[in-house]
């Protein structure tokens, strides 16, 4: 099958690898370069045979749907599109494509591990057979699908980034350093990795992007980004792929 | 630093003076009556022995740690220790007077440290005339095994017992982290919505208990949300959460889930109680 895929790192490295070691045909956008090389023309004819669009961009509502929109548009009609719905619910992000029967949403979180879990949520509009095709593709990468209802940021990473944001506050308000409130999370009830520290991995832009959608989904305060993310994003400290984030990294 | 009190002899003080006696301490226990005392040093005993046959512990210091014990139902007799730390239940007027009698018995270096996990520091310190020599030292469960303390400074906890609490907590193989004076302090802040947004999925039939905790698991967490309440048992937790909610003067987002209440109201507490969200064969 040839596979693209568009948008925001870790995410696109992560699923280009799954595609690539499955012996898919794959092209591999960030989403900046993406919409260059589109306004320049030439990948267009390279979309014109794609069997499944992957879209991976969490950063704002407004950037998700123009690129949604460009791929949906040069794409054959009967492509699969899969939208990683962290940011936005499926339904939302099928409303803005023509023919959203072919839409259905999905959600990773990077770090994984070969042979994973990915979620899986049909829109209001979505069509079964659409379901059917995205098991069978994720099933084609090594993936295990598991159905869940439409709703932003799915399961895991609703859960994960609203650690993330209640730890961004607890920091905001100086009670604890970054290092000591990781080091807490990690020895204190056995998380994976530091909640500041996976949000440098994930990126704060994507971390922002998962609590504005759960914010625009539900009107309530439980979902309120910390303003120190909305400033971290501002100020470009997107985490690792920046070099800084709430720790430095070397580049 | 020789001599160690332990107040309150129940789950989290006898962890604590079995981590104490394992670390060279001499540990004095206080409780309310002999009875309590002596199934408590013969619980904290047993486990020690237990560490023995598992190979972590040199038999050589498990005879000296279950020999560093004094029991006593005196408050005066704890005066004695350099600090004392106290695992008393979570009521803010009975810590004040536990704080209240130390400090009029304790001489001036005694460093008096609660293991409190959701009161105020401070509220507590100013019971005494040293809110300087006021510190929290917050265990964790098993606190013989897990290896954090959180040390929680209080507004007038001084650098010098921080350092003294950092010293003892060290010795006795702890890593620690510090924190404000602030309600649930880091890990039981941060950890809320781990429970509270599982809770509303829930409710809003995103997925069923068990595909969350499959997909919790999935993304590297030990326990999924629901089989770890089970364990911690859903009585626990609601209190917990409310304990949050109620510090923070009702902040809408550490508001308990009415599925938590019905849970504990329909006798449903996890584990112990053979059902909660899963159900157990006893």
């Amino acid at each position: 099958m040839k596979i693209i895929i568009a948008g925001e790192n870790p995410f696109v490295e992560t699923v280009y690898h799954l595609c690539d070691a499955s012996g898919h045909v794959v092209d591999a956008y960030l989403v900046e370069n993406f919409m260059q090389a589109v306004q320049s023309g030439y990948i267009i004819e390279n979309l014109t045979d794609a069997d499944v669009v992957i879209e991976l961009h969490h950063e704002s509502p407004a950037a998700k749907n123009e690129l949604l929109l460009l791929l949906a548009d040069v794409v054959p009609q009967n492509a699969l599109i899969l939208t990683s719905a962290l940011a936005t619910s499926t339904t939302q992000a099928a409303s803005w494509v023509p023919r959203p029967e072919r839409v259905i949403g999905f959600g990773v979180l990077p770090p994984f591990e070969e042979g994973g879990l990915v979620e899986l949520a049909l829109g209001l509009n979505s069509a079964e057979s659409t379901l059917t095709r995205a098991q069978s593709f994720w099933e084609s990468v090594g993936m295990t699908p598991v159905v869940v209802k439409d709703s932003v940021g799915l399961v895991r990473a609703r859960i994960v980034c609203c650690i993330i944001n209640e730890a961004a506050t607890a920091l905001q308000e100086g009670i604890a350093t970054p290092a000591d409130i990781d080091q807490g999370m990690k020895l204190g009830t056995n998380y994976p990795h530091g909640p500041l520290r996976w949000a440098d991995y994930l990126g704060i832009d994507t971390v922002l992007g998962v609590m504005r959608g759960l914010y625009d989904e539900w009107q309530e305060d439980r979902y309120r980004p910390a303003p120190l993310l909305r400033h971290m994003v501002m100020a470009g400290r997107l985490g690792r792929k920046t070099g800084r984030g709430f720790y430095e990294y070397d580049s | 630093m020789n001599t160690i009190a332990v107040i309150g002899s129940g789950t989290m003080g006898a962890g604590i003076a079995q981590a104490a006696s394992l670390a060279d301490y001499e540990v004095i226990l206080y409780d309310l009556n002999d009875d309590i005392l002596q199934a408590a040093l013969q619980r904290i005993r047993a486990s020690i022995n237990k560490g023995v046959a598992r190979g972590k512990t040199l038999p050589t210091v498990a005879e000296r740690a279950k020999a560093a014990f004094t029991l006593t139902t005196s408050l005066e007799r704890c005066a004695s220790a350099d600090l004392v730390i106290e695992a008393a239940p979570e009521k803010l007027d009975l810590k004040r007077t536990i704080f209240a009698t130390l400090d009029a018995v304790a001489p001036q270096h005694t460093i008096l440290a609660s293991n409190t996990s959701s009161l105020s520091i401070s509220a507590i310190a100013a019971a005494t005339q040293r809110p300087d020599r006021v510190i929290g030292l917050h265990f964790f469960n098993p606190a013989h095994i897990m290896k954090l303390v959180e040390i929680i400074c209080g507004d007038q906890t001084s650098d010098e017992t921080v350092a003294a609490g950092t010293a003892f907590a060290e010795q006795a193989g702890k890593t620690v982290v510090l924190c404000k004076d602030t309600p649930a302090f880091i890990v039981n802040r941060v950890a809320r919505p781990f429970y509270g947004e599982a809770l509303r999925m829930l409710g809003e039939e995103i997925a069923d208990a068990a595909t969350i905790d499959k997909l919790i698991r999935s993304a590297g967490f030990r326990m999924g949300p629901f089989e770890l309440i089970d364990l911690i048992g859903c009585d626990v937790n609601l209190a917990v959460t409310q304990s949050v909610y109620d510090a923070y003067f009702q902040e809408p987002r550490y508001r308990p889930h009415p599925i938590q209440r019905r849970m504990v109201e329909s006798g449903r507490l996890g584990r112990k109680s053979g059902r909660g969200f899963y159900e157990y064969k006893s």
